[in-house]
This record gives structure tokens, C-alpha cells and sequence, in this order.
């Protein structure tokens, strides 16, 4: 109890001040009065000697002149005698009243007390009138005056003494008040001394517990929940703000541990799925430094010499994306990076993906590396085996074909009538079937060559002059008229394999001639939408692509339904992998003034 | 086949086919055969190189993908023993690489397989009996090594016709080029060219 210390600690002081106080006041009092006691005796003893004298000196006056003289027969009037001799007596009294102990005083005391005694003696024996005699007479008067002047210096005597004492009551006074400043100081000492004890027990009870608290609290922002405050004695007023305090502290300890807990368990479970997946996972702060990494991604890196970082091909991409802030989705397994691991090649097809958390406050990136080596491999297998098989068609179709032709020309022998409409049914088949080829080459070298680009600056111009005049014939055969507009312009050059763009351009061109309606028009017009592309469209008079086919034509061996024409479906599927492989557009336009328009967007050189 | 020597006035050729493909060999020979035409036919490279060391011929029809030894091969060995017979090179497909070699060894006529008859007949007859076009001209000058001579007469012609047009930038680019340049270099710059350089590529 704070508040009862306090009220006893200042209470002693209190007291203790009181105390001092009276003491001081009683001892001043005592002092007072004892030294008004010695004067007042010391006074009376003074006077008493002195009216001794005085009245001595009056008897001797009144009677002594008469024993000088010759002796009279009439009795001397004895009652002034008899008044003065009675106040003498008193007196001596009042001298002798004066019960001081010293040795000297009482000497001289009994020695008045006989001098007085001797004086009053020799007035007896003159009263008696026992001097008659002028000896006797003289004798008498010279013991009076004797006796007299004994008394005088007796008084003188007992006056000094009284002096004297009065002086060493003073000193004895002086002394004592000394002694009395002592307890005083000494009782003030103890006041301090107390009043220190309180001080310090104050502080201890109301400063310290303050302290603690905070410095408890600093330690709990600091994240130190494991502190817990010492308890404060019994009934202290901190008890309570101490074990506040304290439950407090295991409150928050119990909740951090809750969130503890609940984080390990989200930890174990990412922890769980990222192991799971057997692609190599990569989770990457906003500054791309990385924050997890699961067993395929370490097991990766290692056995790229990289451990724990990004291979130096990704980290490139991931930069891109983070300068574009944009995900990283590609699908096709073509775009996959190469990477040889003990001699071996493997393929991994990077997706990068930008996460962020609800409140935007946390963000990052996340790598994912999709092995699409075995595809590539089955993918490669498969253009490998269409070009192979192609080839070894074509070489005897080749046969085929030269020996149809030569029947069909009739220069040795004629044919009858059914022989050349079998001949003419074979030999149509035979050309379907090397265009059936020729685009499964196509597709092949577009699957497999893609990738291998030779790019140099292109004059988009030559390209199309090239197209307009390998197609002039088949235009020609169709009643068709190409023409070419915004050649007059200045483009600059195109970043382009010129073969590959070429092949784009051809087959955007014929296709426009395929379906075009006899003697219609095929535009090849060059323009520049941006600063980064040039574009070329081709334009048809034809019926257009149905509307629910627009979305598929691009697809590989995609055929809009009802279509009468040669092919089979891979030229647009080519067209597009060859635009893509430049990062180029390729495109359908929305019809306008019944045309079709087909484009292609062609990075600038 | 049916060579009928009396009957022709102008002397007869005797062409060479080269073909490992047994239907083509027919075919080819076949078509060229004509009146005054002999055709005669090898399986492989080195049987044709063992026709050429034995008998002259005007012309030969050489496949460019055969076993054993390739078409580039015959060429090679050919020219190397000195044998300026004109060649006219048959494949599927003309890779810039095989072509530039070919024009370096003199065989300036490329025929894209398949072929029709008439191509082939249309081809036998440019080189045996160039005409008085500018075109045929140059390309016997090229066949015949003088490169500077069958520039400057595409260089006529190329502005009138994009067939002469590539021939002028191809023939110009190999003449630039040279002996220690690098060969890829090369075909870069004539790539977009070479596919138009066959014969029959225009069809």
C-alpha cells in the first residue's frame, strides 16, 4: 500500500519535526528560567550584602558616635537597634537561602554568619552598657569598627561570589545550549535521514515499476513476448498494472503464436506444393531476388553451376517483363529455352507470372519452368517424320507425274477415249497429292526453321514486286488483276528473313487469288500504322471468311467448311508461326467495302 | 528410244540423264528423245562420271539428291578433270548453298522436280541452241565461265524481267566475292534470290 507508506513517511517526518520543536522550545524554557533563578538569587544575595552593609553602616551611624564620646547615663534608645538588627537577619537569611554548594561561598557565609554574630555581640555588651569605662570604650568601639569592616568585606565578599556565580551560572548556560544545539542537529539528522529513507523507498515503489513498464514495453515492440514484469510486493499499486501488464504480454504471446502457427502451416503447405511439383518453381521479390526456390528448381540450377540463382537466360526475360510489367504465358513449347545438362539438351518453357496480394502491398514474381523437352522431341519426331515421309513420296510421285505427263501428251501413241479420261483422273490426283506434299514440307520446314531465322534488313518493296510478279500468271489464268499501291512510298527496310517473307507474302496472295471471283482485283497495299511496324494487307473482291471460322483460320490444318479449293489448311498456320518467329502481325481485318483484307505487321529494320 | 538419226537435218545431241529414281530415268528420256535426239541414262554419280570418261555428250539432266554421290559430286569431278559439258541440275528443293556452288562450277541451269516435259524440252533447247535473247545468251556466257560478259547482259535485262533481275544479283555477287569469303555470307545476300533461279520456278 503506496498510499500508507507515503502517509507513515511523512508522518515520521512530522513527528519528527514536532519533536524537534518542542524539545528545542522546552530547552530554551528550562534554560530561562534556571538562569532567571541564578540571577534572581544571585540578585537577592547581592542586595542582601549590600543592605547588610547599609544598615550596619546606619546602626553604626546612630550608635557609634556615642561611644566615641564620654558614656552618658541615659540609655540609648535600643529599637532602631533592634529593626535594623532584625532585617540584617533577614538577610543573612536570604544569603543563607542562597543553597549553593561551593565550598568558598559557604566559608564566607559562616564567616559573615560570625562576623555578624561578633557584631551584634559587641552592641549586646554596649546596650548592657558594660563599657563604662574610656578603655573599655574605646575598646568596644575600635572591636565595632573591627566587626564592621569584617562585615563590609564579607559583603564584598559574598557580592563577588554572587558575581561570580551569576558569571559561571551564564557560562554553564552557554555550555548546556551547546549540548543543546547538538540534539537538536542530531535530531534534525535523523529527520534528513528519514526523510532520504522515504525517498529512496518512494522512488524504489514508484519510480522503478514505472520504469520497468517502460522499459517492458519497449522490449514488446521490440517483439520480445516472452518478457514477463517481476510482481510487485503485496498490495503495491503496480499490482495491478503489472499483471495487466503481464497478461497483456501472454496475450499477445498466445496470438503471435496462433499467427505463428498459422504460418508454419500455410509455409508447410506451399512448402508441399512446391516440392509436388515436379517442374522447377522460382519465387522472386519485386527486386527479383529470390525468396523460395523448390527442390526441382535447386536440383536445376545446381546442375547448371547456378545454384540458387536464376539462369542467366531467364533472369533476361524476367527483366523484360518486369520493364513491361506484363506475365510471361507462352504456350508453345517452340518458344522453350535450351539448356544442356551433362552433355544432354533439355527444353524449358519459361512462365514468368506477376503475383500481387489483395491490398497491393506485397508483390513479386513467380518462374515456372515446364520441361517440354519430351514434347519438342515428339514435336521434332513428328516434323521429322512428315518431312521424311513427304520426301520419299515426292521423289517417285515425281516419277509418277512425268510419266502421266508424257502419256497425256500422246507423241508416240493416241489414247482412246477411256484411256485418257483415267489417265487425266490419275494425273489430277498426282498433282493434288504434290500440293498435299509440298504443304506438308511447308508446314515441316516452317516448324523446324522458324526458329532459325535469317534476319536482315528487307526491302518490303522487293518483296512485294517479287509476289505481284510470281503471281502475275496464275492471276492471269483466273482473269485477275494484281495490283500494288504505297510503293511510291519511302518505308524504311523491314527486319525480316526475306525467304521466309516472301513465303508469307505468296501465300497471302494466293489465297486471295483462290478466292477471288473471276476477273476481280487483288490489292497488295504497303502502309505504316506506327513507328514499329510496316504492314503490307492484301485485299480480295471474294465472300470473305464466315464469321465463325474468322477466329480458326489461322489454326493448323484449320479449313473454313465448304471450301472447293486445293489444300490443306496449313498456309495461314504457316504464314502466322513465320510471323510470329519475327515478331511480327498477322492478321484478319474486319470487311469494308466487300473486301477482304488479310495484313501483315513486319517489325522496321 | 526410237532414234531416228536419218531423218533429222541438223546433226544429232546425245544427252546424258542422271537419275537414281528408275521411273524418272524412263521418263526423262522418254521426253527429250526426239528425231535427231539420243538420250542415254546413268543410275548414279559414278556411272556417270565412267559415260562421261568414255563417250562425249552434248547435254546432261544431273538429280542433285542421289545416293552414293550426289549431284555437286559428279559436278565437282567432272570440271576437275576439265569436262565443260553443260549440265542442268535437278532437285526438289534448291538450297542456296548447292546452288552457289553450282554457279561457281559453271551450271547455270536449275529445273525445280517435278518437272514437266515441257520444261525439259523447253530447257535442252536454251542451252544447245541459246537464242538470240539476251537472257539465254548470258546465262551460256555464265555456263561458259565468262561471268563479266553474261553481267553485263542481264544487267540489260533486268529491269524488264525479275528471272533476269536475280540471275544479275546472283552472278554479281558471286563475281564480288572473294576465294577466301566466307560462302555463308554469300548466300545471305542471294538468298531471297536463289528460289526464282530454276528454270521452271516462274510455273
Amino acid at each position: 500500500m503506496l498510499r500508507l507508506k507515503l502517509f507513515y513517511g511523512l508522518l515520521t517526518i512530522i513527528l519528527l519535526l514536532w519533536s524537534v520543536g518542542a524539545a528545542a522550545l522546552l530547552l530554551m524554557g528550562d534554560t530561562v528560567t534556571r538562569f532567571d533563578n541564578r540571577l534572581r538569587m544571585d540578585y537577592r544575595s547581592i542586595d542582601a550584602a549590600q543592605t547588610m552593609r547599609t544598615l550596619t553602616a546606619t546602626i553604626n551611624t546612630r550608635y557609634l558616635p556615642s561611644l566615641a564620646g564620654a558614656p552618658t547615663e541615659h540609655v540609648l534608645d535600643r529599637t532602631l537597634y533592634d529593626e535594623l538588627k532584625k532585617e540584617i537577619q533577614v538577610k543573612q537569611n536570604i544569603i543563607h537561602s542562597d543553597g549553593s554548594n561551593d565550598e568558598r561561598w559557604q566559608g564566607v557565609v559562616t564567616r559573615l554568619d560570625s562576623a555578624v554574630a561578633s557584631y551584634f555581640e559587641g552592641y549586646e555588651t554596649f546596650f548592657a552598657g558594660l563599657a563604662q569605662t574610656r578603655g573599655d570604650r574605646e575598646k568596644l568601639l575600635q572591636f565595632q569598627s573591627t566587626q564592621t569592616q569584617r562585615l563590609t568585606d564579607l559583603s564584598e565578599n559574598v557580592m563577588t561570589l554572587a558575581e561570580e556565580k551569576l558569571f559561571s551560572g551564564a557560562s554553564q548556560l552557554r555550555s548546556e545550549s551547546g549540548k543543546n544545539t547538538l540534539f537538536v542537529g542530531t535530531l534534525v539528522l535523523l529527520g534528513t535521514s528519514v526523510a532520504a529513507l522515504i525517498y529512496f523507498q518512494l522512488v524504489r515503489q514508484l519510480v522503478d515499476p514505472v520504469a520497468n513498464l517502460r522499459r517492458s514495453i519497449e522490449e514488446i515492440r521490440n517483439g520480445n513476448f516472452e518478457l514477463t514484469m517481476p510482481e510487485p510486493g503485496q498490495g503495491s499499486e503496480f499490482s495491478n498494472v503489472v499483471s495487466a501488464f503481464n497478461d497483456m504480454a501472454s496475450e499477445l504471446k498466445v496470438r503471435r503464436g496462433e499467427n505463428d502457427e498459422s504460418l508454419l502451416r500455410a509455409n508447410f503447405v506451399n512448402r508441399a506444393i512446391l516440392e509436388a511439383i515436379p517442374s522447377p518453381v522460382f519465387v522472386l521479390g519485386d527486386d527479383t531476388g529470390i525468396v523460395q526456390i523448390n527442390p526441382a528448381a535447386e536440383q536445376l540450377t545446381e546442375e547448371l553451376g547456378v545454384t540458387g540463382r536464376l539462369p542467366l537466360k531467364i533472369q533476361r526475360i524476367l527483366d523484360e517483363c518486369r520493364e513491361k510489367s506484363a506475365h510471361f504465358l507462352p504456350e508453345d513449347p517452340r518458344e522453350a529455352l535450351l539448356f544442356r545438362i551433362h552433355e544432354e539438351e533439355f527444353y524449358y518453357l519459361p512462365r514468368i507470372f506477376r503475383f500481387e496480394s489483395e491490398n497491393a502491398t506485397e508483390s513479386g514474381w513467380a518462374v515456372l519452368l515446364h520441361n517440354v523437352s519430351r514434347i519438342r522431341w515428339l514435336d521434332d519426331m513428328k516434323t521429322n517424320l512428315i518431312s521424311t515421309v513427304s520426301h520419299e513420296i515426292k521423289t517417285p510421285l515425281t516419277g509418277i507425274r512425268m510419266v502421266l505427263h508424257l502419256l497425256l501428251e500422246e507423241r508416240s501413241s493416241q489414247l482412246d477415249e477411256m484411256q485418257k479420261l483415267m489417265v487425266t483422273s490419275a494425273n489430277e490426283d498426282c498433282e493434288r497429292l504434290l500440293v498435299t506434299l509440298n504443304t506438308l514440307l511447308d508446314l515441316s520446314r516452317a516448324e523446324s526453321g522458324t526458329t532459325h531465322l535469317a534476319l536482315a534488313p528487307v526491302s518490303m518493296k522487293d518483296s512485294v514486286a517479287r509476289t505481284a510478279h510470281l503471281y502475275q500468271r496464275a492471276a492471269a489464268a483466273g482473269d485477275l488483276e494484281i495490283v500494288t499501291e504505297g510503293d511510291e512510298n519511302d518505308y524504311p527496310q523491314v527486319r525480316a528473313d526475306p525467304v521466309r517473307l516472301d513465303e508469307v507474302l505468296n501465300n497471302l496472295v494466293s489465297n486471295a487469288i483462290k478466292h477471288s471471283p473471276r476477273g476481280g482485283r487483288v490489292t497488295i497495299r504497303q502502309s505504316q500504322p506506327d513507328a514499329d511496324y510496316l504492314r503490307v494487307s492484301v485485299f480480295d473482291q471474294g465472300a470473305g471468311v464466315p464469321d465463325d471460322s474468322q477466329s480458326r483460320i489461322f489454326e493448323r490444318f484449320y479449313r473454313a467448311p465448304g471450301q472447293k479449293s486445293d489444300g490443306v489448311g496449313l498456309g495461314l498456320f504457316i504464314s502466322r508461326e513465320i510471323m510470329r518467329a519475327h515478331e511480327g502481325r498477322i492478321g484478319l481485318r474486319e470487311r469494308t467495302n466487300d473486301l477482304t483484307e488479310f495484313y501483315i505487321d513486319v517489325p522496321i529494320a | 528410244m526410237s532414234p531416228s538419226p536419218d531423218k533429222g537435218s541438223s546433226p544429232g545431241h546425245r544427252v546424258l540423264v542422271v537419275d537414281d529414281e528408275p521411273t524418272l530415268r524412263l521418263g526423262f528420256a522418254y521426253a527429250l528423245t526426239g528425231r535427231t535426239t539420243v538420250v542415254e541414262t546413268a543410275a548414279s554419280g559414278p556411272l556417270a562420271l565412267e559415260r562421261l570418261a568414255d563417250s562425249s555428250y552434248d547435254i546432261m539432266f544431273l538429280d542433285l539428291r542421289m545416293p552414293e554421290m550426289d549431284g555437286l559430286g559428279v559436278i565437282e569431278r567432272l570440271r576437275a578433270r576439265g569436262d565443260e559439258i553443260p549440265i542442268v541440275l535437278c532437285s526438289a528443293a534448291l538450297s542456296p548453298n548447292a546452288a552457289v556452288r553450282a554457279i561457281r562450277h559453271r551450271v547455270v541451269h536449275f529445273l525445280l522436280k517435278p518437272v514437266r516435259p515441257a520444261d525439259l524440252r523447253q530447257v535442252m533447247a536454251s542451252v544447245l541452241d541459246p537464242a538470240i535473247d539476251p537472257l539465254p545468251k548470258a546465262l551460256e556466257a555464265a555456263r561458259k565461265g565468262d561471268r563479266e560478259n553474261a553481267i553485263r547482259l542481264l544487267e540489260l535485262e533486268a529491269s524488264k524481267c525479275r528471272y533476269a533481275a536475280c540471275w544479275h544479283r546472283v552472278l554479281k555477287a558471286i563475281q564480288e566475292m572473294r576465294p577466301d569469303d566466307d560462302l555463308a555470307g554469300l548466300e545471305e545476300r542471294v538468298r531471297s534470290n536463289l528460289v526464282l533461279l530454276a528454270f521452271n520456278s516462274a510455273a
